[in-house]
């Protein structure tokens, strides 16, 4: 027992000693946080255009449902895609925005019966797809944002979720909203409920969604303070009756322009140029020195990329009050819009057609697009070249830049999405080696980081946004390899598995400490004895010996086996002479090891090979039965007297006898099942005049062993 | 009324015990084989009534729970009682002076007979089943070799 507990210290520590010598595995990615807070930065995704409920306008036939398909996979797809930043990246994502256009116009109010008929509508165009009612939509919307890993939703509308793009429909859009944060609050605590667990108020299991045109306090993420603009009315709505007809020729010989507007389209906009003051006037309010503010809105100040006309329809004095108080205030660090559908990948998320003409400074740098989800308007471009995805936005308040490779506080980039090949267009390239650098990261390994980030950096195939990741990546590495600690192998060793080490020593001691106390409290040998009483049968006689050991050169072993199985057979006739036949049947099992069934099991015949092979698991089994069984082993020395008598001479052929007068036998015999020991005993006699020693010796230890059985 | 439940007879408190019975059986086994001879040798027969009461009474002593062994002592003690008076009634003869037992030389044999009853009283008010008829029948026996029969211990 004194020789065991060490050894099983030992094999502990070199486990636990080996678990230091490895990394300890990092927790696996799971819902987002909001990033450390670092000095006004924040990271996001854009969404924007998913008219999930508008699909198909313009389109006929099947193509009206398959556009419907194809925006709800470009939805599911930007789900997965900002979770696969978050799980696989292993980026901290605050926040998705969704600048607007689910396509609400064509869903139905709980007061409405049917599409609210605009100024413009073609009677006989197929699209777009079927109302829907509006807690259907918000239910549809719900569900996919319900299996988001980022926890906070913005929101704000865009045109289309206004019927007719009306400033007056904007209940539309709350009545939305709200059915959506209700659905999610509900999917949130059927949760809760099914897993039975009590609901926890303002926990992340459930998505937060927040109309970002709608509240009077901005939400502020990281000292960043989040604006939404309600652009949705912002384009110009009048309808000209005569823009299709031919132009005349006035008395004069010149071309009269005579305007027919639509009287309907004119209350539109009339409502329009109220509302658009008020709203530019409530955003510029919120603006204060010394913040920093991002805008969200859905239609941008650009030229239409198709039309090459002004999206927004503004008055003067409303484009500069837009200008002076808001684009180029200092603190608002950049307008994020959607609204284009143009299948133009150079354009997103900053080369604007007509950029060069842009006379506004700020409206060139500040204004940042996203690419559509929707397939609207390129469902004629070949899949590769479509522009649909979203957009990753990266953005420092204080000046300096994260990715050092483009000099500015924001850095976004587009992320593509392709019906046709998800596999292929979706994940750029580059992007499996992004991961395992990001992995090198985790794993605090900054040269190999540093080299899969060198190795994307080398592909020419890499997108801008994989290659700028990859920049950030490398010089980051790069830095931290200049470290005092990094060059020295020493630091290093202890940078890298310092906190492995602490927590192997830690449980080492506790472990040891653990031990100390069982031992003191006896648990250990109650647990012993708990499991031989569990485990271990109880002897009752029948007990294989086995041969017996030659302690000592020429000691008489098979003689003393001999003697000791007599031993036992004269011990079962002693009692039965005493008529305790029941204690006879029990002690005068001692056999010899089982040869025959030795032999036998080596005779079975091979059938298969290698590890098929039957007759290899047959003995291995009988082996095994074997070993789970009581066996006795025996061993025999014999010490010669201190003072040796006369030599006599051995007869011819034989060698000089051992056990002599004066000689000391010393016996073991140790009764156990398979590896587990029940007794054992040493005895020890003087030889005398004859081998009568011996055969005490034999006798004591055969019926201290049969004694077992009755104890 | 008991209590406890009887222990096993044949139950030993360690292997050990067994090992002392046993010695003691044979012992007792080669006096009888001995006393069975037609001209049994009386050196023999001392030897190894001794070393069976040896074995025995050591086994009582160091293992006062096992009840097997003080059984076998009690046999013992009866038998050294019968001997001893058996030699006492041979020297009568010899003498011929029959039924000077009464008057003297009884009380060796007496007290024998009487710690050999006083110790099957004991096995008795351990054991059961077969175990307890054979002290019972035994306690008996060397109450009524004892002369005059006195009541020590009680005969059921």
């Amino acid at each position: 027992m004194i020789g065991k507990t060490p050894s099983r210290y030992a094999v502990a520590l070199l486990l636990l000693f080996a678990t230091a010598c490895s990394h300890s595995p990092e927790p696996q990615g799971g819902p987002s946080q909001l990033s450390a807070v670092r000095t006004r930065h924040v990271t996001f995704v854009q969404w924007t255009d998913p008219h999930v409920f508008d699909a198909g306008k313009g389109r006929t036939g099947e193509g009206v449902r398959e556009e419907e398909l194809d925006n709800w996979a470009a939805f599911h797809w930007a789900v997965l895609q900002t979770n696969r930043l978050v799980l696989t990246e292993h980026r901290d994502i605050d926040f998705v925005v969704i600048t607007g256009d689910f396509g609400l116009e064509n869903v139905l109010l709980s007061n409405e019966t049917k599409r609210t008929s605009c100024p413009g509508d073609k009677p006989s165009q197929e699209g777009p797809i079927p109302t829907v009612p509006i807690a259907a939509a918000a239910d549809e919307v719900a569900r996919e944002l319900d299996a988001l890993l980022v926890k906070r939703v913005y929101l704000v509308p865009g045109n289309n979720d206004l019927a007719c793009e009306s400033p007056k429909d904007l209940p539309r859009w709350t009545q939305f909203v709200t059915a959506l944060q209700q659905d999610l609050a509900d999917r949130d605590q059927n949760r809760n409920k099914a897993a039975n667990m009590p609901k926890k108020p303002n926990t992340a299991t459930a998505v937060e969604v927040v109309d970002l045109t709608s509240i009077a306090d901005a939400p502020v993420i990281n000292g960043i303070s989040l604006l939404g603009l309600d652009s949705a009315y912002f384009k110009d709505h009048e309808i000209d009756r005569n823009k299709k007809k031919p132009a005349t020729v006035n008395s004069a010989g010149k071309l009269a322009i005579t305007k027919d507007i639509d009287p309907a389209s004119k209350l539109i906009q009339n409502d329009a140029d109220a509302a658009i003051p008020k709203e530019i006037e409530r955003i510029s309010k919120q603006i204060q020195p010394g913040g920093s503010y991002l805008v969200f809105t859905h239609v941008p100040d650009l030229n239409d990329p198709i039309g090459r006309s002004p999206a927004w329809k503004l008055s003067d004095k409303e484009s500069r009050n837009w200008k002076n108080n808001v684009l180029d205030e200092s603190a608002v660090l950049g307008v994020f819009a959607g609204h284009f559908h143009i299948a133009k990948r150079d354009m997103y998320p900053q080369n604007f057609p007509d950029k060069d003409k842009i006379a506004d400074a700020n409206t060139a740098v500040k204004v940042w697009l996203a690419p559509p989800l929707a397939e609207k308007y390129q469902w004629r471009s070949p899949p590769e070249e479509t522009a649909r995805g979203m957009l990753l936005v990266s953005v420092n308040a204080d000046g300096q830049t994260r990715v050092s490779a483009i000099d500015g506080d924001v850095k976004a980039s587009a992320m593509w999405f392709s019906t046709s090949d998800q596999n292929t267009a979706a994940v750029s390239v580059g992007d499996d080696k992004i991961a395992q650098a990001r992995e090198a990261e985790r794993d605090r390994n900054w040269s190999d980081a540093a080299t899969q980030y060198q190795a994307v950096l080398s592909q020419d195939k890499a997108d801008p946004r994989t290659r700028a990741t990859a920049l950030s990546g490398y010089l980051h590495a790069r830095g931290e390899m200049r470290s005092w600690w990094w060059k020295s192998t020493a630091a290093r060793w202890i940078y890298l598995n310092g906190m492995s080490l602490l927590v192997t020593v830690g449980i080492v001691v506790g472990a040891i400490v653990v031990c100390a106390m069982l031992r003191w409290f006896y648990v250990v040998k109650g647990a012993s004895i708990f499991l031989k009483f569990v485990f271990v049968p109880g002897f009752e006689g029948r007990a294989t010996i086995n041969d017996t050991a030659a302690m000592t050169d020429s000691a008489p072993v098979k003689l003393f086996a001999s003697m000791l199985r007599a031993e036992g057979q004269e011990i079962r006739s002693l009692l039965q002479r005493e008529q305790e036949h029941w204690a006879a049947g029990h002690i005068t099992l001692l056999a010899p090891a089982n040869t025959s069934l030795d032999s036998l099991v080596a005779s079975v015949p091979k059938v298969g090979s290698g590890p098929a092979d039957l007759s290899v698991w047959t003995k291995f089994l009988v082996n095994l039965l074997q070993v789970l069984r009581w066996t006795v082993q025996t061993g025999l020395a014999v010490f010669p007297p201190n003072q040796l008598p006369p030599p006599t001479a051995p007869p011819a052929g034989a060698n000089a006898p051992v056990i002599v007068t004066g000689a000391e036998l010393n016996a073991y015999a140790v009764l156990q099942w398979a590896w587990v020991t029940k007794r054992s005993w040493w005895r020890m006699r003087t030889v005398g005049n004859d081998l009568s020693a011996l055969r005490d010796l034999a006798r004591e230890l055969a019926a201290l062993i049969c004694g077992e059985a009755f104890v | 009324m008991r209590l406890l439940p009887r222990r096993n007879p044949r139950k030993f408190t360690k292997a050990e015990s067994f090992c002392l019975f046993i010695e003691g059986v044979r012992a007792l086994q080669l006096y009888d084989k001995e006393a069975y001879n037609p001209q049994p040798d009386k050196l023999v027969l001392d030897t190894n009534l001794d070393e069976a009461e040896a074995k025995f009474r050591k086994c009582v002593e160091e293992y006062p729970k096992d009840i097997l062994p003080l059984y076998y002592y009690g046999i013992v003690l009866t038998l050294r009682g019968q001997v001893g008076e058996a030699l006492q009634l041979q020297h009568e003869l010899e003498a011929n002076r029959p039924g000077a037992r009464l008057a003297s030389g009884g009380d060796e044999h007496d007290r024998l007979f009487l710690k050999a009853a006083a110790v099957f009283e004991k096995v008795s008010q351990q054991t059961g089943g077969d175990l307890l008829a054979y002290a019972e029948y035994n306690q008996a026996l060397a109450l009524a070799r004892t002369a005059p029969i006195r009541s020590h211990g009680t005969v059921r």
